[in-house]
């Protein structure tokens, strides 16, 4: 069992200005105009949730516990117990909904049984609580709420740090289809104002008082008003941050280049805590369900190489699914991983039986012929892989498409890519954990049987890796997790292409990099 | 000499007396009112027919282009059923027929559907935004017509006859390449120059008028040029006409010979390529709402495609091309009463 309570009041001061030539000043009742690179589907963040919506509904909607970047601390809950079967919290006194009604035990409860039952199709269940049945207990005399799982599962605290774990209040669970237009949550902002396509607007309560590391909204530089401006285009959302009609935005592609060059804006790069991976079609009859294959390919590609073309340059080195700074990664990842070579990738497939005639190779008179997909999004890369395996003796087709087309083609049960290149963001997105992207997606059940198994990677080794994994903590646990990295890698079930980045932007604003939430924003004047 | 009777029934009867030209002064009024029912129910069937020809298109279009909206709903990461129960939900599961003709009722009944994204009416969608995208179609015709017009009047007197040959040469060269530039082009340029470098106006949005002032520039622009080109030429058209030689020859002032005589009868040209200008400013108007970041229906129709919004993307193309066919013949109504001999043509 492990217990955290509540540190002291100080308040946790945003950092993250990169470049800043001189002091900053806090600015209290400030705006912060923030984009958003999509439209909302709907508040309900229990249902379907996007990156849009998870956005949103941070600044309205409080969690048990929050996610500081580096550990776990506490929120609207003072202090817990955890382990692998059971979370204890108990809730601190005086936190209220935005329309003054009671935060209590009864409050929190209500909330998480509608988000873990069935009839609310909350999407990413396993993933926050496992696949065991939750009961939730709240006990309003004693301030506690108890979430008991019947199978263990390590990851469990993590879940309530979650934004889809947002506490939703009574008047919004009395009529849940309010909760696609509007918001019921105790959070330091209400809802002020919401047009699709547009923007949505925010204005800070005055009786927020429960933040963690003692935050209130008198904290100083609290912005008094936040808009979330809809801006899809990514050289508009450059003018904008150029011209101070944005104070924070991320952006991608070629526009990032003037960007950074601009001093009056300051620059973070937030990684994604997976790699960019470049996987396989297991299933039977694909030529990459042959290990040897697979070795071959992975010999064929540089992941620097890859880094350059389809991103820029920007991105991580890992030599993992995960980024280096995940807790369990295992450094000894790096000596599995073969060097860049094509022809070291065609020696593979020779020395087990593969003929090389004509630039193709060929086995028992069949060629060998891959079939690649690819998006848009990721620039040359594909074409860049393609090259590469053509070199090497394959016939290639490419596949390149947006990413509707490329969705369906993924999560189709008869799909019929052999390469691609996948990147999965955390579902957990306050918490950077050993288990995203390897459960449900690279282990258990292929989707043909109900599963998210997307590229039939089935093996005995790592069923049991991943069991022990979840099942246990600490130092057992994280032996677990570094067995399944050499695992997959042994096998050569994917190759990493290095952790993509976000590149952020502010102007008269700080924040924190990970995770990326109002709660650490700070308007400042001054600096660059 | 005859008398003209008219009949209850607007039949013309005549009796022999008198010089009065038989059935003149009736048969005109009787020529002129069959005329105009005539050319309103030729419009209001073309109506008919194009949106028809437009519901069907777009609707089997969308089912053929590649990408699942309930995947997408559903996200890359989502469960397989989760996508499966979304196909239900939206009745995409349903053969292509069945969704046709269940689209096709509720259309009739004025029912669009609703967003697969927000859940919205689509009706509600429309006309949340509508007024931003009239707003920016309206002021960049109206831009061009009055710029083009009297610019292309103007062109038209300088170079007449051979003169300012090195002007003429430059103005052709100019609208050839300005008229060839893509709205997304101009849009960019604009925004870059005049909202980022200067930062004389905002870069995106719709709140206000000037949030109008780049967009409906970028739009208009290569418009502009081109209208610019046809009105000279059928200015120089215009002034070699005996009519113009004769007002002249009574040395007419020029105003008089350029406002009365000559403007009305370039008028009907250039509203004629106006009209389908209007089509390109719309077609235009759907990137440059992205760049600006306006939110109008353009905009609305670039993310539904991304998302596979069908609803939305069948409903926004519908109302979009029924906006152009009601401009186009709105024009032609203008343009016959500015020239009745349109009306008798097509009569």
């Amino acid at each position: 069992m492990v217990a955290a309570t509540a540190c002291g009041s100080s308040d946790n001061e945003a950092s993250g200005s990169d470049g800043s030539n001189g002091p900053t000043e806090l600015v209290d009742g400030g705006a912060v105009d923030v984009r958003l690179t999509a439209d909302w589907t709907n508040f309900d963040v229990q249902r379907l949730p996007s990156v849009a919506n998870v956005q949103l509904v941070l600044p309205a909607y409080d969690r048990l516990i929050d996610f500081d970047g580096e550990k776990l601390v506490p929120y609207v809950a003072e202090s817990w117990t955890e382990s692998p079967d059971e979370a204890v919290f108990t809730l601190r006194d005086g936190v209220t909904c935005a329309d003054g009604s009671p935060v209590t035990a009864t409050v929190v409860a209500n909330s998480f049984k509608r988000l873990v039952d069935p009839a609310t199709k909350f999407t990413n269940r396993v993933q926050l609580f496992g696949s065991g049945a939750v009961t939730i207990t709240p006990d309003d005399a004693a301030k506690t709420v108890t979430f008991a799982v019947d199978q263990p599962f390590s990851n469990l605290i993590y879940a309530f740090a979650d934004p889809s774990s947002s506490i939703i209040c009574p008047a919004g669970l009395a009529d849940p289809a309010l909760l696609e237009t509007q918001m019921f949550g105790s959070g330091p902002y209400t809802l002020e104002s919401a047009v699709h396509n547009d923007r949505v607007v925010f204005k800070l309560r005055d009786d927020w008082k429960w933040g963690p590391y003692g935050m209130t909204s008198a904290t100083p530089g609290m912005p008094a008003t936040i808009t979330y401006r809809i801006v899809p285009d990514e050289s508009t959302a450059a003018n904008l941050l150029k011209t101070g009609e944005l104070n924070l935005a991320s952006v991608t592609g070629p526009d990032v280049e003037r960007l950074v060059a601009d001093k009056e804006l300051t620059h973070q790069e937030v990684p994604y805590s997976t790699s960019a991976l470049m996987v396989f079609n297991q299933s039977a009859g694909h030529v990459t369900q042959d290990q040897k294959v697979r070795q071959a390919l992975t010999t064929a590609i540089d992941p620097e190489v890859w880094r350059k073309v389809a991103n820029g340059g920007y991105g991580i080195h890992t030599t993992s699914y995960m980024a280096p700074t995940v807790p369990c990664f295992e450094p000894a990842t790096a000596d599995l991983l073969p060097e860049p070579d094509v022809d070291a990738a065609r020696q593979v497939l020779l020395d087990d039986g593969w003929t090389y005639d004509g630039g193709v190779l060929s086995k028992d008179g069949k060629a060998l012929s891959l079939s690649v997909l690819g998006t848009t999004s990721q620039n040359s890369g594909p074409d860049y892989l393609t090259a590469q395996f053509k070199e090497m003796g394959a016939n290639v087709e490419l596949t390149k498409v947006d990413f509707a087309t490329y969705a369906k083609n993924l999560n189709s049960t008869d799909f019929s890519w052999d390469v691609t290149v996948a990147q999965l963001g955390s579902i957990n997105a306050f918490a950077a954990l050993p288990s995203t992207f390897a459960v449900p997606y690279m282990s258990g059940k292929v989707v043909a049987d109900g599963g998210r198994n997307l590229y039939h990677i089935i093996d005995p080794g790592i069923e049991a890796d991943v069991a022990k994994a979840l099942s246990t903590t600490g130092d057992e646990s994280c032996q677990a997790w570094s067995s399944l990295q050499k695992r997959y890698l042994t096998r050569s079930d994917f190759l990493p292409l290095g952790v993509p980045v976000d590149n952020w932007f502010s102007r008269n604003v700080e924040f924190q990099p990970m995770p990326i939430q109002p709660l650490t924003w700070r308007v400042v004047q001054g600096g660059s | 000499m005859v008398n003209v009777l008219r009949s209850q029934d607007g039949e013309i009867e005549t009796t022999d007396q008198g010089s009065i030209p038989v059935g003149t002064v009736t048969s005109r009024r009787r020529v002129r009112s069959d005329s105009w029912a005539r050319f309103a129910g030729r419009r209001f069937l073309n109506l008919v027919i194009v949106l028809l020809c437009l519901l069907i298109v777009d609707f089997l279009i969308l089912r053929l282009i590649p990408g699942d909206p309930a995947q997408i709903l559903a996200s890359v990461a989502g469960a397989p059923d989760q996508a499966q129960n979304i196909e239900r939900e939206l009745g995409l599961d349903q053969s292509i027929w069945s969704q046709a003709v269940t689209y096709g009722g509720n259309v009739a009944r004025g029912d669009l559907g609703r967003s697969f994204s927000t859940n919205q009416p689509v009706t509600e969608i429309i006309a949340e935004r509508l007024l931003d995208s009239a707003a920016l179609a309206g002021a960049s015709l109206a831009l061009v017509l009055l710029v083009s017009l009297p610019g292309g009047i103007a062109m038209g007197a300088l170079t007449r006859d051979q003169r300012h040959r090195r002007l003429e040469s430059v103005f052709t060269t100019l609208t050839s390449i300005v008229g060839a530039l893509p709205p997304y082009f101009t849009a960019t340029i604009l925004a870059f120059v005049i909202a980022v470098q200067l930062r004389l106006l905002p870069v995106a949005g719709s709140d206000g008028l000037q949030t109008l002032v780049l967009p409906a520039l970028a739009i208009s622009i290569p418009a502009i040029a081109i209208l610019l080109r046809i009105v000279r030429v059928e200015t120089l058209d215009v002034m070699a006409q005996d009519y113009i030689r004769t007002a002249r020859s009574k040395r007419l002032p020029g105003r008089l010979i350029y406002l009365r005589h000559t403007l009305p009868n370039v008028s009907t040209a250039a509203l004629t390529i106006g009209g389908v200008l209007f089509a390109q400013i719309i077609g235009g108007a759907v990137i440059v709402e992205i760049i600006f970041g306006r939110n109008g229906l353009g905009s609305t129709l670039v993310q539904a495609v991304i998302n596979r919004d069908y609803p939305v993307i069948q409903g926004v193309i519908l109302v979009l091309g029924a906006i152009i066919v009601v401009v186009n013949a709105i024009i032609d109504l203008v343009l016959a009463l500015i020239d009745p001999r349109t009306r008798t043509r097509q009569a």
